[in-house]
């Protein structure tokens, strides 16, 4: 089966006033039809390059990113806007992305008359189904953004995203703007379109938590890096990399005990990106786990670790044997 | 004379509101404790919190029957008084830390500046011990740097010891980790955590994070449109809590176990109500009663609450 999303040893370095970030370093993932995908980081760890690469607003400086096994970028024109009615998006800010002087139901048709489907009257049917399918009353359509929510605003997002019948839902961070009841109302409504429409998706978000409820497969990058991936709950019960152990252990519940961090205190960064050695393991200042022998040596590649699992740790094994011992005690 | 911040019967209306934004709020913060207010957007939270420092504008209405620090009246104090105690006795963070500096600026002067009385060479010193304690290595060489040469959490920290030199009773922290990654969150709240039992310092968190709440403080206020729906220790609040917007609030929170799908209960989105209870319209048990009359606080179960309907039939299934 061919992925709808490829991504192959990507690359992507920003120049800027003396100072050089390497957002992509040697990228590479897969999203399958139907698959949901989750993409996890901290700031400066690449995600948002990633997911722009994804969509084609971004080229890459080497490597590959295939649509359907097809390079958006550099396919002739005709043939680049079939490939991107199958990729669409839905951002952070639910207000930026639609235009304040237009109506929602300008916004949510703006797709179909780019791409031509249908009459005017067919359009605004599909608007109408459209609202409704996100949970909004049809009556919305006459509204300005102004007029609306946060969360009915991230809804219409939705709504215009799946205008087309994409294949691909490219999420940057959909909730992270919102109110917790609105992020978990926004939440299980990725859950229903996903399971109605069947649609794929690469979800990125910060928050391991809240991806957890959504995806399948959690992709976890560092520094540019893909250092840990995996599927959902096995990644999240025993994690393979010390950084995504930190993430889960950072990550605060209400009802959890007060758990280690795990982390050690990166206070020698200048900035994030600044705080990373250029070669060898990125995470090793801040690493619990790190042995002399791990500054020794370059960049550990991703290797498996387990079914559908890899990690690029030269300490991966103490991590894997602890989740066996674990999981033999339940 | 226990508690550092008294407040009773706080009112705010910004101009022109349909209704106020806190309304008849009312808590203290005894020494050496630390207080929580978490909310939604609109909650009235961080209002509060502004009320409280007097950083208000002179156009938004204050009223209240007291608002006092260590017995000092702060709604009254005039402008001196305030900026001697802004720079001593009470502390703020806020939420963004590039908004807390200015960039042209190195990091050392701006703080500095804050400094009075003694010489530039013993405040320095004063400054570069805080600014080792909070974690920043080589302070001498750092401390000349400009904010854009550290991180959001490194900047937070550096403006921690800022508040902290002029060692203060009382820290007021409005969602002091939310714009920073999860790591790094929870290494500036296990460092927060340290430094108040050094100092002795009491708090009053500002935070939307029941996550950090439940960390951070002993006592929690749960706010709705402006009111307090629930308040009591946070253990309590949290293990049990009586009102339906906190049983809602916990369950919607994105959890790393459970079922998929987020258990919620808020069906629908509805505006604050001005008459009744603020949460009726979005609240499943909400009966005429509630449409109708303001519930008052009680005391239900270990916590102070304010609905009618209180006790809730099985608590412990929010």
């Amino acid at each position: 089966m061919t992925p709808l999303l490829e991504l192959r040893d990507v690359h992507k370095t920003f120049q800027g006033r003396g100072r050089t970030v390497r957002a992509s370093r040697g990228v590479s993932l897969k999203v399958m039809p139907g698959e949901v995908v989750g993409l996890v980081g901290e700031s400066g760890s690449g995600k948002s390059t990633v997911a722009n690469m994804a969509l084609g607003l971004l080229a890459p400086d080497s490597g590959e990113v295939l649509v359907h096994g097809e390079r958006l970028i550099g396919a002739s024109r005709k043939r680049e806007k079939e490939l991107r009615a199958r990729v669409q998006a839905v951002f952070q800010e639910p207000l930026l992305a639609l235009d304040s002087r237009r109506t929602i139901g300008w916004s949510i048709a703006e797709p179909l008359r780019i791409h031509g489907r249908g009459t005017r009257a067919e359009q605004e049917a599909r608007v109408a189904e459209l609202l409704t399918a996100v949970g909004l009353d049809p009556a919305f359509a006459e509204r300005l953004p102004s007029q609306m929510s946060g969360g009915q605003l991230q809804r219409v997002n939705i709504a215009r995203a799946i205008a087309l019948d994409p294949e691909l839902l490219v999420c940057d961070e959909p909730v992270s703007a919102l109110d917790v009841s609105v992020q978990a109302q926004i939440i299980n409504l990725f859950l229903e379109v996903q399971e109605r429409l069947g649609i794929g998706m690469l979800f990125i978000s910060h928050d391991l938590a809240v991806v957890r409820h959504l995806v399948d497969r959690i992709v976890v990058m560092y520094a540019g890096r893909v250092v840990e991936e995996g599927p959902t709950d096995e990644l999240c019960a025993n994690p393979h990399h010390p950084y995504t152990r930190a993430l889960l252990a950072a990550s605060l519940e209400p009802d959890a005990d007060e758990a280690g961090v795990g982390v050690r205190t990166a206070t020698t960064d200048a900035t994030a990106a600044e705080g990373v050695p250029q070669e060898g393991c990125p995470f090793l200042p801040r690493c619990p786990l790190a042995e002399p022998a791990c500054s020794e040596m370059p960049v550990v590649a991703l290797a498996p670790t387990g079914p559908g699992r890899a990690s690029a740790c030269r300490r991966s094994g103490v991590l894997v044997e602890a989740g066996a011992s674990t999981s033999n005690h339940d | 004379m226990s508690d550092v911040l008294t407040v009773r019967n706080l009112t705010v209306r910004y101009p022109n509101a349909p209704r106020p934004s806190v309304q008849g709020v009312s808590f203290t913060v005894p020494a050496r404790g630390s207080v929580a207010l978490v909310g939604e957007s609109g909650s009235g939270k961080s209002t509060t919190a502004l009320a409280v420092t007097r950083l208000l504008d002179p156009a938004v209405e204050v009223t209240a029957d007291e608002v006092s620090f260590e017995g000092r009246d702060l709604l009254r104090m005039g402008k001196k008084e305030l900026r001697a105690l802004r720079r001593g006795g009470l502390g703020m963070v806020f939420q963004d830390p590039r908004a807390s500096w200015n960039p042209a600026r190195t990091i050392e002067r701006q703080l500095l500046d804050g400094l009075r009385g003694a010489e530039r060479a013993e405040r320095r010193e004063r400054l570069v011990a805080r600014m080792r304690r909070i974690g920043l290595d080589d302070p001498e060489r750092r401390m000349r740097d400009y904010p854009h040469h550290f991180s959001g959490g490194m900047l937070q920290r550096a403006l921690l010891a800022g508040v902290l030199v002029h060692e203060p009773r009382l820290l007021i922290a409005d969602e002091p980790t939310s714009a920073l990654d999860t790591t790094v969150q929870a290494e500036l709240l296990a460092l927060i955590g340290q430094l108040r039992t050094e100092q002795g310092l009491s708090m009053l968190l500002i935070s939307h994070d029941l996550g950090v709440v439940a960390r951070m403080s002993d006592h929690v206020l749960v706010l709705y449109a402006g009111r307090i729906a629930e308040q009591g220790p946070t253990s309590t609040v949290l293990a049990q809590p009586q009102h339906p917007y906190t049983r809602d609030l916990l369950a919607a929170i994105p959890r790393l176990h459970g079922p998929r799908k987020v258990p919620l209960q808020v069906g629908r989105v509805a505006e604050a109500r001005t008459e009744g209870c603020p949460y009726a319209g979005r609240c499943r048990f909400a009966t005429d009663r509630c449409r109708t009359e303001t519930p008052a606080p009680r005391r239900v179960g270990g916590t102070e609450v304010a609905c009618h309907l209180a006790p809730l039939p099985d608590a412990k299934a929010a």
